[in-house]
């Protein structure tokens, strides 16, 4: 209980909530003053600096053949971030993906925790548990910043976004060439006994648990910005058996740092310009060695397997007053293709129901920057019976039909 | 012609269409802007006019004592703009491609006036007011 120093009485319950605000807003003062704020005010520099952000994303679904619905907190992400030096900063995400961790689902991860330590104005390594610079969603997957409920389903199950892992990487963006940038990053491999048929490489990743280092990837990109153009190519390639040499003999398979190799290669466009915006993706992915995996662990993997998609949006308000107010209202068409059966050796049965197509069409409502209200229509249509594959990404769960339809409304936040 | 011919011709007709476009635009892009180097002084950067050509519209502006560095911009033949080449998202560093400013890091871009055009940063980069004296510029880091 809080007791008033001079009359031992206690203190009411709005002295006690001013003094709770008062010590926060002094704390909050103190600890989240920067570098530049401590120039600015011509006080001696202080370099420790809290960052403090987040983002969130809820959304109701429901499925048009089945006639049902869900609602769910898809996921709520806290990001504390501190600057130890002017060349040394931490950076932290902790989500909490369907609102609790039970028997019945859900997931508290790490998402990144990793130190970043600046070379120069131009170059900075990073070291931890990060997410490489591949495909356009896996470093940058704020819910604010693509249309949809859902992140396209290529970067979720081709590039399998959001795709952390522990290593270093380098970072850097040309000064003779400004808009370049560039990385290329050593992080641990796969974990080759948890692949399975029909989601490429999504089930191999440790994210940071207990990962296997005898087994390595590594991954590079060339990103570059123009104007109202962004371009970018990126790779990985990894071994994904992490036992000892002679152990991976035993069951003919190729151990070492690079041994049974997966890869995968992706190159992105898009532009933004006058309210219109369009991106383009492609990816592909390899397992040459899915054949000697199958016969060891059984589980169906393919050989290569790849993605594809196109989407064009345009914003309604971009030539209002209502701009001005930082409000958005984005109508939005995505078109895209998957195939994870792809090339299936002979050891490996896969049902055509991972081979999809979708099309999907909605409006992205963006009342101030920040804060979006977003509603689509997912059509989609797959190789063979199930939709199966749905059952993690969305509301659909039927086994019984090869083209479903289903409507998202969401709402999502970051700051 | 078949219907599916057709769209798959036109499909990728209008790709080459706009990779030809996009291609030509980003080398457009590849403008290089020098960097001069400074130092604080009383919460000052003092800049030469000498310094600066008059074609030149850009100048990054390094000092040590910043972390970050920071863009002048000429607005006119007298009057230049400052920002501050970090961004408002998460702190890291922005950069340059002469048409405005970009964070590689969660894809935040800026105008030459600071404003944010696209998130996820929610605030426009600080900018210091910028003076003359004599023949030379300051920038007030007040």
């Amino acid at each position: 209980m809080f007791l008033n120093k001079k009359s031992g009485e206690p203190m009411n319950l709005k002295k006690i909530l001013f003094v709770i605000c008062f010590l926060a807003f002094g704390m909050s003062k103190a600890q989240f003053l920067t570098r530049e704020d401590s120039l600015n005010a011509g006080i001696t520099p202080s370099l420790k600096s809290v960052i403090f952000s987040g983002y969130g994303e809820a959304k109701y679904a429901y499925d048009v053949a089945q006639k049902t619905a869900k609602i769910n907190l898809t996921r709520n992400v806290l990001f504390v971030g501190y600057k130890f030096s002017n060349k040394i900063t931490f950076f932290s995400e902790l989500e909490v993906e369907d609102a609790k961790l039970d028997g019945g689902g859900g997931e508290i991860a790490m998402e990144q925790c990793v130190l970043k330590f600046d070379l120069n104005r131009n170059q900075y390594l990073l070291a931890g548990l990060f997410l490489p610079r591949i495909g356009l969603m896996n470093e940058n997957h704020l819910p604010i910043t693509f249309h949809g409920n859902d992140r396209p389903k290529v970067e979720k199950w081709v590039i399998p976004s959001t795709w952390r892992e522990l290593g270093i990487g380098f970072y850097g963006s040309s000064q003779r060439m400004p808009g370049l940038n560039y990385s290329i990053a050593l992080v641990n491999g796969l974990d080759g006994k948890s692949l399975t048929g029909g989601t490429g490489i999504r089930d191999g990743r440790f994210e940071g648990r207990d990962a296997s280092a005898t087994n390595l990837a590594c991954t590079g990109s060339l990103l570059y910005f123009s104007g109202a153009w962004r371009i970018q190519f990126s790779g990985y390639i990894g071994g994904t058996i992490g036992m000892s040499p002679s152990e991976a003999k035993l069951l003919n398979l190729q151990g070492g740092t690079f041994g049974t190799p997966a890869a995968l290669g992706e190159g992105n466009l898009s532009y933004r310009k006058n309210g219109f915006s369009f991106k383009g993706l492609a990816a592909y992915g390899a397992i040459p060695d899915a054949k000697k995996l199958n016969h060891v662990y059984q589980q169906d993997v393919s050989s290569s397997f790849y993605g594809y998609y196109v989407e064009g949006a345009y914003d309604l308000l971009e030539k209002t007053k209502y701009k001005a107010d930082l409000k958005q209202f984005n109508l939005f068409l995505r078109y895209e293709g998957l195939n994870l059966v792809g090339n299936l050796p002979s050891n490996a049965q896969i049902s055509n129901q991972y081979m999809q197509q979708y099309l999907i069409s909605g409006f992205t409502y963006l009342p101030t920057r920040g804060v979006v209200v977003k509603l689509d229509w997912n059509h989609v249509v797959t190789g063979g019976m199930g939709l199966d594959t749905f059952v993690k990404g969305s509301n659909a769960s039927n086994s019984g039909i090869q083209a479903d339809d289903y409507l998202q409304l969401g709402i999502a936040y970051s700051f | 012609m078949k219907r599916r011919d057709f769209i798959k011709k036109s499909c990728v007709g209008c790709g080459l269409v706009l990779g030809s476009s996009a291609l030509l635009s980003l080398l457009e892009g590849c403008v290089s802007v020098k960097v001069f180097n400074t130092s604080i002084q009383n919460h000052l950067i003092r800049i030469p006019l000498t310094s600066l050509s008059a074609e030149e519209k850009l100048k990054i502006i390094r000092t040590e004592n910043l972390e970050y560095d920071i863009l002048l911009v000429r607005e006119s033949d007298q009057s230049f703009r400052a920002l501050l080449m970090k961004c408002t998202h998460n702190e890291n560093a922005v950069f340059t491609d002469a048409k405005g400013l970009v964070c590689s890091v969660h894809g935040s871009t800026f105008d030459l006036n600071g404003e944010v055009t696209n998130g996820p940063a929610l605030k426009n980069l600080q900018r210091y007011m910028v003076s003359r004296d004599g023949q030379d510029l300051l920038i007030h880091l007040h």
